[in-house]
């Protein structure tokens, strides 16, 4: 589904990514997990083409994306949830939605636009309950569903979604992540940047560890969980008690 | 059947990507987290950034034996000593011992491809496997046991240090169907079952999985002959990464390797360089998916060649296809890997000179006989010093045991008898 191979990029002189390589197959979900400032905001900001790639390649379903700009990605069936939502506060919850279908046009696009509609709205039924409210005045969590929302609204085959549990109240973010494998199951795929390292590892098949702009680590999520140095990292010393 | 068909069947296109993203991954960890490799990279002015397809891996150094035993106890170690669940050690080729640590996932990964190699053998839940490879220090055996466990075999850990009759009493009483062990030691069972009149009839027998030693093609069609089983080639490097990481599959047209856990080159044992594809060299493995214990392109010793060509059973991996000969002057004896100049260090400390020596092998009844000779230089004077010569000779044989885990037989032999010793160190009399 997406590969990437020796992705290099960073913002003025400074170099964020330092030659990453990493894939994602088909109905899998992916986690990149690592500390603030490691650099996994800006690997997908690079694959949206929200940032433009240095070096390296960015392959989609076979056909290379590398420095595409995010709508021709979108178009290309890949979607980004960005971080800290985003959402269009002084639009409502429906318009926000809209926004991310955007990318259909013609009466055929309508029709399928009000489908997809009707899918975001039976994964986060809070979302049609506040269809007409502004998106600047739901909660942190409600708000992250409407990212996600609006995200799918274009019917990507991948999504990337970036801290999805950032700022977000427990309770919720379990709500959130319970939807993931529900995208899974409609055949989405999923590339999930976290820091909150459990809750990602939880959900996903795979994941990959990214430390100062490279890969150190990488395995199936049960691996990654009992891999010490990923628990003493990234899943806190007590790792065990607050597990349970 | 496949053990895991989502890794065992990648195309070659699918492999490449996950082999580098391992490998970029291993090299990252091994030079933040190893000394030796840090220092390594340095010293050979690498770029590991550089490093951006499987092909440039060429580029790096090789690791030695000589590196691991340098690195004794555990400066090779990519983890702290508290996340290693499992030591494994063998002799180094000189003074130090080489000591491998293995970390919980590394432990499921040797069980992952010892799975896939007993699966690739046809192994299966009905199976009864009797494993009698040794169980110690040694990685093999308990990595086969895992594997058999992982696919739900009945496991007989019958070791190799159980005498044949024991085998071949639980090979009939518990019907085995599949036998583990060097092929050295099928000989050895093999002729015990001629000699007890045990015919292969009254036995369950269907497969053998060899390994630990390198065998002709001339051993296996003995052994098919006389044991009526289908004989099949496991490759493991005992040193570095245990049992799993090559085995033949009922194709038998080479050995599989685990190509998602080891990248593996061939390169001229002189020259270093990369050979011609397909032509044979000596085999360089790298680990990619080790925590504990990662190596980068260590040199096993082995010849062999790669062969990427698609095969029948539907697996993607290359096959080595291993030659008896090495790139070193390690021999084989008892499933044990041995260099002359191991031996000969242990003469030198006991004797306290250096007498002329030479090492013969033989096989008698099935069984590896190793016979350390040693010259004496001139003729014996007094009974004092008969005494003296038989007690340095005991001390020979029972040092080589302590050091290197096998049984030999020392003794003096005249003056100026072994003019061809610099020659012909090891005289290797068994029939092949």
């Amino acid at each position: 589904m997406l590969r990437i191979l020796n992705l290099e990029t960073g913002y003025g002189r400074l170099r964020v990514l330092k030659g990453v390589s990493l894939h994602v197959s088909s109905g899998e979900i992916v986690t990149l997990i690592g500390a603030n400032g490691a650099g996994k905001s800006t690997l997908l900001s690079c694959v949206a083409g929200v940032v433009r790639p240095w070096a390296g390649e960015v392959v989609l379903n076979g056909r290379p994306i590398t420095g595409l700009p995010p709508e021709q990605v979108v178009a290309s069936g890949c979607s980004l949830s960005p971080e800290g939502r985003q959402v269009f506060g002084p639009m409502t919850v429906r318009e926000n939605l809209l926004m991310g279908g955007y990318v259909r046009r013609g009466e055929r696009g309508r029709e399928e636009t009000e489908a997809a509609l009707e899918e975001v709205y039976g994964l986060f039924e809070v979302l049609r309950q506040r269809r007409d409210q502004l998106a600047g005045t739901l909660s942190g969590g409600e708000q992250q569903m409407l990212a996600i929302g609006r995200a799918l609204m274009a019917r990507p085959r991948l999504v990337m979604m970036d801290e999805p549990s950032l700022g977000i109240a427990p309770r919720v973010v379990q709500m959130i992540y319970e939807t993931l494998p529900e995208l899974k199951r409609r055949g989405m795929t999923l590339l999930l940047v976290e820091q909150n390292a459990r809750a990602a590892l939880r959900v996903a098949d795979r994941g990959y560890v990214l430390e100062t702009g490279q890969i150190v680590c990488e395995g199936d999520s049960e691996e990654l969980l009992g891999n010490r140095e990923v628990q003493r990292a990234y899943l806190g010393k007590d790792y065990r008690r607050i597990d349970e | 059947m496949l053990y895991n068909p989502k890794y065992e069947r990648l195309t070659r296109g699918e492999l490449a990507q996950v082999q580098i993203e391992r490998l970029q991954s291993t090299l990252n960890r091994a030079y933040r987290n190893v000394a030796f490799y840090r220092h390594l990279f340095d010293a050979n002015g690498v770029d590991l950034e550089g490093v951006k397809s499987v092909e440039a891996l060429g580029r790096l150094p090789l690791t030695t034996r000589e590196d691991l035993a340098q690195s004794y106890p555990y400066d090779m170690f990519a983890v702290p000593l508290r996340d290693i669940a499992r030591i494994h050690s063998i002799a180094g080729a000189s003074s130090a011992p080489v000591a491998v640590g293995y970390t919980r996932n590394d432990l499921k990964h040797c069980t992952e491809c010892t799975a896939r190699a007993l699966t690739a053998a046809g192994v299966h839940a009905g199976d009864v496997v009797q494993i009698a490879f040794p169980y110690n220090l040694f990685l093999g055996g308990y990595g086969f046991h895992q594997g058999a466990e992982q696919v739900g075999a009945s496991v007989i850990p019958s070791l190799a240090t159980a005498s044949v009759e024991r085998q071949i009493v639980l090979m009939r009483d518990f019907k085995t169907t599949i036998l583990i062990c060097t092929p050295g030691y099928a000989l050895q069972l093999a002729h015990a079952l001629e000699e007890l009149q045990v015919h292969r009839e009254r036995l369950h027998l269907r497969v053998g999985i060899f390994g630990g030693e390198p065998w002709p093609e001339g051993v296996r069609q003995e052994l098919e002959q006389r044991l009526g089983v289908v004989c099949l080639d496991a490759y493991g490097l005992s040193d570095v990464m245990g049992p799993g990481a090559a085995a033949e599959c009922g194709e038998r047209q080479g050995l599989h390797v685990n190509e998602d856990h080891f990248i593996v080159e061939a390169v001229h044992p002189e020259t270093l360089c990369p050979v011609k594809r397909g032509e044979a060299g000596e085999l360089v493995f790298t680990t990619i998916a080790r925590e504990g214990f990662p190596v980068i392109r260590y040199r096993s010793g082995d010849i062999g060649a790669l062969d990427e060509a698609p095969c029948a059973c539907g697996r993607s991996f290359a096959r080595i296809r291993k030659s008896a000969r090495r790139a070193d002057d390690r021999f084989f004896f008892q499933g044990v890997g041995i260099f002359p100049a191991q031996i000969g260090r242990i003469i030198d400390d006991v004797m306290g000179w250096k007498p002329r020596r030479q090492i013969l092998l033989d096989r008698h009844e099935g069984t590896d006989a190793m016979e350390v000779r040693l010259e004496v230089t001139e003729g014996i004077a007094s009974l004092d010093e008969i005494r003296n010569l038989e007690h340095l000779r005991e001390r020979v044989e029972k040092r080589i045991e302590t050091v290197l885990d096998v049984r030999v037989k020392a003794c003096f032999v005249e003056p100026a008898s072994l003019a061809d010793a610099e020659a012909n160190p090891v005289v290797d009399r068994r029939p092949t």
